[in-house]
């Protein structure tokens, strides 16, 4: 392969191929790039290439160590899938943007340097949002628009970083560092926004859903994985991303409950489990450390397998509102299977990925002695037993509607079932096999995955939770699903905000009118006075006789003559 | 398809959800056993990091309380947060 060449350069480069290509051709081209991207990392090793000196900064093209290898090795996994998964989708913009969006972030992981990494960051936002916007609803276009600002934010916001940090530091090496100077405080607004801290998070929850069936598998893979990526080279053990993380699995699982859309309710949990990495960083422990690494290669798998498989349902019935469906069990056997197994996944049942990787995080929390952060991290591992494992399974399939199940469909075409069961078995592989899979990521951490008790209380925890999941719907407590949004943070802007930016308009505008309006009645108080004394025939302007000008000047002569004499 | 209208389900049963129900039931109480055991030191010995895990079933228990604390938080503020689906539109 090519000495030194980043692997995202083979996807971004493929993608112009794309348009001169058709048919068959094209979708051996699309599915053969994140092959030869994976090769070319594997043919690489680890090391650096492409160093360049540039002003006396060093920039660094390529960069491979065991951290970003994990990453790289998962998101070419995600690329390939989507694109399988994307195969019937004959629209060539939505080819360009993913090829290009998962070169960048493929990219941004290998990058070097801060510069390096902030052109593939901007990359990735400039690129993905094509595949929000190719819905072509008028909805898409304003959620896509919201989404650019965000995402082009904290590209200027990192930016803005690296140059106070170049003057800080005279060097643009991306390592380690201490949270305390403007710059550093940037990148971590940077990270923060892309991978959805709270209160920086709504893009998510309101681009994801927007998207087309395929755009929501590609976008859920890479920007909230790159900044946690990015999070865990930065910032690793500091404390203040316990407390956000902790917040983070808390405060999405609460909409997720709530919400009938089940990729917005998907959205939602992957922001909860965003947070259980962003905890892994705050620890920074190699064990934590490990833990991010393989939950966020797990995650990947499994946010990716649900999103295929409701995306499959909105592609065959147009609708992927909880209220909406029914039964699909019977005529998307197939599908479902894939869901179910997905759901166990992400409940972490033993046996499969996330049972491996969530323990690693829940293990280093006891480990350090932060019992009430892992007991926050349990909530959310309740949490999204009930709100995912359970939900998408019941209301996304199993359950009648209560009114009429829809018109039978079929299930979902061979491609997109062969991506399901690419990414399913993965899941299970790295679930059977833990050992192996560790042996990927960046630490060398010895760690016992399936000991009787870790067993046993996870065991518990799924299967008390469903009880109580059932019992919630036996009882007729469960919230009710409805079709109806929930208000989130993004209320302040595009509601609030909104209405302040009119309202402050309107009042400048009133503002602004009475004062034209006093100037003009001023104006035209001056001309009207002027007209009165200088207009037509009035005093100022009325004319004389010479003799009697004289007569007067004279007068005026007399009398100052008769002044002057007297004093 | 019409196939599956003739088709029967197994789902589409009287009673069926019954029995799901007590299958879930089943597992759960299943689950709960080895945490019996570990009481009397019989078979099973539980690997604890915190006191609060000697509490028998602590894992299942706990997964109760936060489901009805979730439920109960999503229930408060639903009325709060609800709008139309077209509110931004």
């Amino acid at each position: 392969m090519i000495d030194g060449l980043n692997p995202g350069f083979i996807l971004i480069l493929g993608a112009l191929l794309v348009p001169l290509t058709s048919g068959f051709i094209r979708s051996l081209l699309v599915l053969a790039l994140p092959v030869l991207g994976f090769a070319q990392m594997i043919s690489l090793g680890l090391g650096s290439w492409g160093v360049i000196d540039m002003l006396g900064l060093q920039v660094v093209l390529t960069h491979i160590d065991p951290l970003s290898r994990v990453f790289g090795i998962i998101f070419h996994i995600a690329a390939f899938a989507a694109l399988l998964y994307s195969l019937h989708v004959k629209d060539t913009v939505q080819h360009i943007a993913t090829l290009i969006y998962a070169g960048s972030a493929i990219g941004a992981i290998f990058a070097g340097d801060l510069l390096t990494l902030f052109v593939f960051w901007e990359i990735t936002a400039v690129s993905s949002v094509f595949l929000i916007w190719a819905s072509r609803t008028e909805r898409a276009f304003r959620s896509g628009v919201r989404y650019l600002i965000i995402q082009v934010t904290s590209g200027v916001i990192l930016l803005g970083g690296i140059a106070l940090y170049v003057a800080d530091t005279g060097s643009l090496a991306f390592g380690p560092m201490e949270l305390g100077s403007f710059a550093t405080w940037a990148f971590l607004i940077a990270f923060g926004i892309k991978a959805a801290f709270p209160l920086l998070h709504n893009w998510v929850q309101d681009s994801y859903p927007e998207a087309t069936v395929t755009g929501t598998v590609v976008l859920s893979a890479f920007t909230t994985k790159l900044a946690i990526y990015a999070l865990a080279r930065a910032f690793p053990g500091t404390d203040l991303l316990i407390y956000i993380g902790v917040v983070m699995v808390i405060f999405p699982v609460v909409f997720a409950t709530l919400e009938n859309d089940l990729r917005r309710t998907l959205a939602y949990s992957m922001n909860s489990q965003q947070g259980f990495m962003v905890i892994g960083i705050g620890i920074g422990t190699e064990m934590a450390l490990n833990g991010v690494a393989a939950h966020a290669s797990v995650s990947i798998l499994y946010t990716c397998l649900l999103f295929m498989c409701t995306g499959a349902i909105l592609y065959r019935t147009g609708t992927a509102k909880a209220t909406e469906l029914g039964s699909l069990y019977k005529s998307m056997p197939l599908t479902a299977f894939f869901a179910v197994i997905g759901s166990l996944v992400i409940v972490a049942f033993p046996l499969t990925a996330a049972f491996a990787s969530k323990s690693l995080i829940l293990s280093a929390s006891l480990k350090e002695g932060y019992y009430f952060v892992w007991l926050f991290m349990l909530f959310g591992a309740v949490a999204v037993i009930d709100n995912i494992g359970l939900k998408i399974p019941v209301f996304g399939f199993f359950r009648r509607n209560a009114e009429k199940d829809p018109a039978p469909v079929q299930d979902a075409p061979a491609h997109m079932l062969l991506a399901m069961a690419l990414l399913t078995g993965l899941a299970i592989l790295a679930g059977v096999m833990p050992g192996a899979f560790f042996s990927l990521l960046p630490y060398d951490v010895s760690y016992e995955v399936y000991t009787a008790s870790h067993v046993v209380t996870q065991l518990q925890l799924i299967l008390f939770a469903t009880l109580a999941f059932a019992l919630a719907l036996r009882l007729g407590v469960y919230p009710g699903l409805k079709s109806a949004i929930n208000l989130d943070f993004d209320w302040f802007y595009r509601k609030a905000g909104k209405s302040l930016a009119i309202t402050t308009g309107t009042l400048i505008l009133t503002v602004w009118t009475a004062f034209i309006n006093l100037c003009q009645r001023g104006v035209a108080g001056v001309i009207s006075l002027a007209v009165d004394t200088h207009g037509d025939g009035k005093t100022m302007s009325r004319t004389v006789s010479s003799s009697a000008a004289v007569v007067a000047i004279v007068a005026l002569f007399g009398v100052i003559l008769l002044v002057a004499y007297q004093f | 398809m019409s196939r599956n209208t003739d088709k029967k389900y197994w789902l589409d049963q009287p009673g069926a959800t019954d029995k799901v129900f007590r299958v879930v039931v089943l597992l759960a109480i299943l689950a709960a056993i080895p945490d019996i055991l570990a009481l009397f030191d019989f078979v099973y010995h539980k690997h604890t990091s915190t006191d609060m895990e000697d509490i028998p079933v602590f894992y299942g228990l706990y997964a109760m309380i936060s489901f009805l604390a979730l439920l109960v938080v999503a229930k408060t503020v639903r009325p709060f947060l609800t709008r139309k689906e077209d509110y931004y539109d």
